[in-house]
């Protein structure tokens, strides 16, 4: 029994009264003279011994009364098992319908042979047995099915371009062990292919289902397994306008096999590549794809590029591999760091591992001396990163004013005050956010991250991988107090509220103060590992080659292209692979795609310009090398747990438990003793 | 009248007494004529029988008109009708000041001595009473003449209620001392061993003494109706008893039930005339309805 306010049951220490004043409380006697003692003497000991009775029985009846109020009011409720059932042997049915259940070796597919295993086990089972089925990739489950219907629910399966998730299947065992008697005796039969895939989905379970019996069956083609596929692509973008694609191909089969890699790209020629592989070989393969003179080949964002193999295997899904190829519009991102001495050194590193990084080339640096400084560079520069401030006009502000017109980005960092009348010009001229007066010295622990973004000034993109540094363990050794222009906003700010970062903004370019030197004089933050991600978010990143592609059972978002991030647009219309029309959302530089109706192309519509997305088989769906039964018993072993009688443990162990209100009986017990309390009383007193 | 004589003697009840006697059953001696039956033949109205005339008798008593038929010489006797002495015996042991109500036991029974006494001295009977306890506290020898009646009412005016009861030691104590058979009238609410009390009597009544009993009884006696917890304190020894009367009250009036009707079973076999009377009641009532009883059933 348990109590729904049980803080009442305190109540019940109020018996104390009853019992004290049965025990302390001595009856009063009236005292008369009589004559007769004789004759009332000869029911004496009876007279004694029934008020004794009486007595206790009363107060236990009033006890009983205070008791049950209290228990009255924490309203108590009964846990009681429902009735068992009569036992029913429930079998599971849980088919392999991936991707990779679609190989066919001539004849009919490893999914056809799956259906035809189980319903075998449909007609062996039992004639009182309920039947449930599960699509181990589709998730689809039927559950309480009779005969016939399990067989119309099997045969409705069908194969989907998803990896099989056996976690899942285990789940939903578990829910039917779980749930109360229905599953007496709950048996499981797994078919599949159990291709290495499937093996490490279910090693990786970690809590199995319990079931009376288990079995499984290995669906494996009758002759030696050949398939080759193409199980990624990246697009690497190369000088002289040709675009350079980075082929990952495995053969998943039982023996070596010869392909001819087709690469097509839009209307431009089909470019074939000779592919050996041997088994289980995975390799490779770049393709160069020729985009035309200068102008020509880029004039599309998005370019839709199908890879194909030739001759087709089968398993036809993995033998073409889409994707979409975003060209970068712009140019690469010039840096100009303008320096003292040498104290650049860490930050230029930084840009350099940044053009590594970016591989397509979308940043080129170049490296000056403050007193050489000239027209020219000023002019190349898309961002003018300066060590310190400057300390003599030796360029003339409107080159820096040019720069921020085409929208280009100058950096400050503050080893010291620099000259003050510079300085002054600088910031009447709104050339730079703010400028240092006074130095105060005493640790200063950065913010996590930024705090205000205007508009696309600093890249999301950026600003999401700063998250990733623990900014708030990094600690300057003082920071600048300054004096701030009116349109000067800070973006990043210190634990002890003073500014780190100031931004402001001008024309379509902005200016930026750094409230610490370039190197680790003023502070470790040169020589942490978030330093080049502070960079990044300094200088900005130049635009890349990207793909645009999906597994089908990905989520399915992507990052836009810089040339579709326009301000206001929310909703994209979008062709999915089966021709349906669907919308996608942008959500800041994402856009969020609906979920892909099979493979194909999903395609951008009534917009410029249109993207391509290539959704493609899952990788471990290519590997269809033939499992061990070793391999299969071990990976299914910890899946599930199978003793003998396991089934009738879990059938009680699991029983469900229902809350039973009991306080009806009580208050009717309740009334029951009042009402009986008084007729004993009376009883007493005659 | 004195005090006490309105105190014991309405004279409302006197007058309702004005026309009834209290004559005893069986023979009685006494020195003078009266109303009771005698042992001795002598002058009455009531022929006897006859027997032979002995040298001696008076010549009177010869019945002639045998003589002329038989030619014997018969003398012809009487029944003789006698006066009789009166034992009043009074209880005044503790007990007897029970008294439920308005009225205590001893003072109804003051009050049917005071009646008795009346009653038999304007009948002509010698009456004495005898105050009892454990043993004879005092008497009042009896005497026939109407002024007896004031000493009688002063020992009722002066007793006081002592002592435990010692029925059967007075009871033999009586008999041994009385010379002639009369009426002895116990008054008393007999609590003391029933066996005693039986064989008392019985020494009386084998004097030949005519024994009339006047139970005297108060009304909670017979049926214990209090309520709530109750001590009871007996008056004569004052032993305590505490209980719930409630819960004892039917068996209790069981056995004073089958006492009684003991009582008035041995009394009744033994030729002594029982009277419950109950305080509640009114005496004059009450004795009244003895007295009619008794004069239908002589």
């Amino acid at each position: 029994m348990s109590f729904l306010a049980w803080t009442f049951l305190f109540g019940s220490a109020a018996v104390v009264g009853p019992i004290l004043a049965h025990l302390l409380a001595k009856p009063r006697f009236r005292r008369v003279p009589f004559t007769m003692l004789q004759f009332l003497r000869a029911g004496r000991q009876e007279s004694h011994s029934r008020r004794k009775l009486r007595d206790i029985l009363v107060l236990l009846l009033r006890c009983a009364i205070i008791v049950l109020i209290a228990v009255l009011f924490a309203r108590p409720v009964l846990k009681v098992h429902s009735p068992p059932p009569a036992h029913t042997p429930i079998l599971y049915l849980a088919l392999d319908d991936s991707a990779s259940m679609a190989y066919h070796d001539g004849g009919e597919s490893l999914f056809a042979k799956a259906v035809e295993k189980a319903v075998g086990h449909v007609r062996q089972a039992p004639s009182d047995a309920m039947f449930g089925v599960y699509g181990l990739a589709s998730g689809k489950t039927a559950e309480g099915l009779t005969r016939s219907q399990v067989l119309a629910e099997i045969r409705r399966l069908a194969v989907v371009p998803r990896s099989a998730r056996p976690a899942d299947f285990v789940k939903v065992l578990e829910l039917q062990g779980s749930a109360a008697f229905r599953a007496d005796v709950i048996s499981a039969v797994v078919i599949s292919d159990f291709g290495p895939d499937v093996l490490r989905e279910f090693e990786r379970i970690r809590k199995p289902a319990a079931v009376g019996a288990l079995s499984h069956e290995i669906v494996v083609p009758s002759s030696p397994v050949s398939n080759v596929a193409i199980a990624d692509a990246n697009p690497i973008e190369t000088a002289d306008n040709k675009l350079d694609i980075d082929v990952l191909v495995a053969n998943g089969g039982d023996q070596q096999e010869r392909r001819k890699l087709i690469a097509k790209c839009d209307d431009l020629r089909p470019i074939p590549t000779d592919v050996t592989l041997s088994a289980g070989e995975r390799k490779v393969v770049r393709v160069g794809i020729d985009l035309g003179p200068r102008g020509q080949g880029t004039r599309r964002s998005c370019l839709p590029l199908e890879l194909s193999l030739d001759p087709r295997d089968g398993l036809e899904a993995d033998d073409v591999f889409r994707l979409g190829v975003c060209m970068p519009q712009a140019a690469a991102t010039k840096v100009l760091v303008v320096s003292r001495g040498d104290e650049a050194f860490l930050f230029e590193t930084a840009v350099e591992a940044l053009m590594e990084k970016g591989a397509a080339g979308g940043m080129s640096l170049r490296k000056t001396r403050e007193s050489d400084v000239r027209s020219d560079d000023l002019s190349w520069a898309d961002v003018v990163v300066f060590s310190c401030l400057p300390t003599d006009a030796s360029y003339p502000a409107s080159l820096l004013r040019s720069c921020l017109a085409r929208g280009g980005r100058l950096v400050f960092f503050t080893t010291e005050s620099g000259n003050p009348q510079i300085a002054d010009m600088l910031l009447r001229e709104g050339l730079i956010p703010a400028v240092p007066q006074r130095w105060s010295q005493g640790v200063a622990w950065l913010q996590p991250q930024p705090v205000a973004i205007e508009g696309t000034v600093f890249s999301e993109a950026a600003i999401q991988t700063l998250a990733s540094y623990r900014f708030d363990k990094i600690a300057l050794k003082g920071h600048w107090l300054c004096r701030t222009s009116s349109q000067a906003q800070c973006v990043w700010r210190l634990a002890n509220d003073a500014a780190f970062v100031y931004a402001q903004p001008q024309n379509t370019g902005v200016s930026i103060l750094v409230n610490t030197s370039i190197d680790d004089s003023r502070g470790l933050l040169a020589k942490s590992g978030a330093w080049v991600a502070f960079c990044r978010f300094l200088v900005g990143e130049g635009e890349q080659v990207r793909r645009l592609c999906l597994r089908a059972e990905d989520r399915p978002t992507l990052e836009l292209p810089a040339s579709m991030r326009a301000v206001g647009r929310t909703l994209v219309n979008v062709e999915n692979c089966d021709g349906g029309k669907a919308r996608a959302a942008i959500e800041g530089v994402r856009l969020v795609l609906p979920a892909p109706q099979g493979l194909g192309w999903m395609r951008t519509q009534g917009g410029d310009p249109t993207l391509h997305v290539g959704v493609n088989l899952p990788q471990g769906e290519t590997d269809l090398r033939r499992p061990t039964e070793g391999a299969v018993a071990a990976a299914i072993k910890g899946a599930f747990v199978f003793e003998p009688g396991q089934e009738r443990s879990l059938a009680q162990g699991s029983a469900p438990m229902q809350s039973k209100p009991v306080w009806r009986e009580f208050a009717w017990a309740i009334v029951a003793l009042l009402l009986l309390e008084p007729a004993v009383t009376n009883r007493l007193k005659r | 009248m004195t005090t006490s004589s309105r105190e014991y003697l309405d004279p409302l009840f006197l007058n309702k007494l004005a026309n009834l006697e209290l004559v005893a059953r069986c023979a009685v001696e006494g020195f003078f004529s009266g109303l009771h039956p005698s042992p001795f033949q002598g002058f009455s109205v009531e022929y006897s029988d006859h027997r032979e005339y002995h040298p001696g008798d008076e010549v009177k008593f010869v019945d002639w008109k045998v003589y002329a038929r038989t030619d014997r010489l018969c003398i012809k006797r009487f029944h003789q009708e006698t006066n009789t002495t009166v034992y009043v015996l009074l209880d005044v042991s503790k007990s007897m000041s029970f008294g439920s109500g308005s009225i205590r036991k001893i003072d109804y029974a003051c009050c049917l001595s005071a009646a008795l006494t009346y009653l038999m001295l304007k009948q002509g009977d010698s009456t004495g009473l005898m105050l009892f306890a454990e043993k004879v506290i005092s008497q009042v020898p009896p005497a026939s003449r109407r002024t007896h009646i004031h000493a009688i009412l002063q020992a009722l005016d002066r007793q006081t209620t002592t002592g435990q009861t010692n029925l059967a030691s007075v009871l033999h104590t009586v008999a041994e001392t009385t010379k002639r058979r009369g009426l002895v009238v116990l008054i008393s609410d007999l609590l003391d061993d029933e066996a005693d009390i039986f064989r008392g009597l019985a020494h009386l009544k084998f004097l030949k003494h005519d024994v009339i009993v006047f139970h005297v009884m108060d009304p909670r006696e017979l049926d214990l109706k209090y309520e709530g917890l109750i001590q009871f304190e007996d008056l004569e020894t004052g032993d305590k008893f505490r209980t719930f009367p409630q819960s004892i009250r039917d068996g209790y009036q069981q056995r004073v039930t089958d006492f009684l009707d003991n009582v008035k079973k041995t009394l009744g076999k033994s030729g002594i005339d029982y009277c419950l009377l109950e305080t509640s009641q009114p005496l004059d009532r009450a004795f009244l309805a003895y007295l009619l009883k008794r004069r239908r059933l002589m």
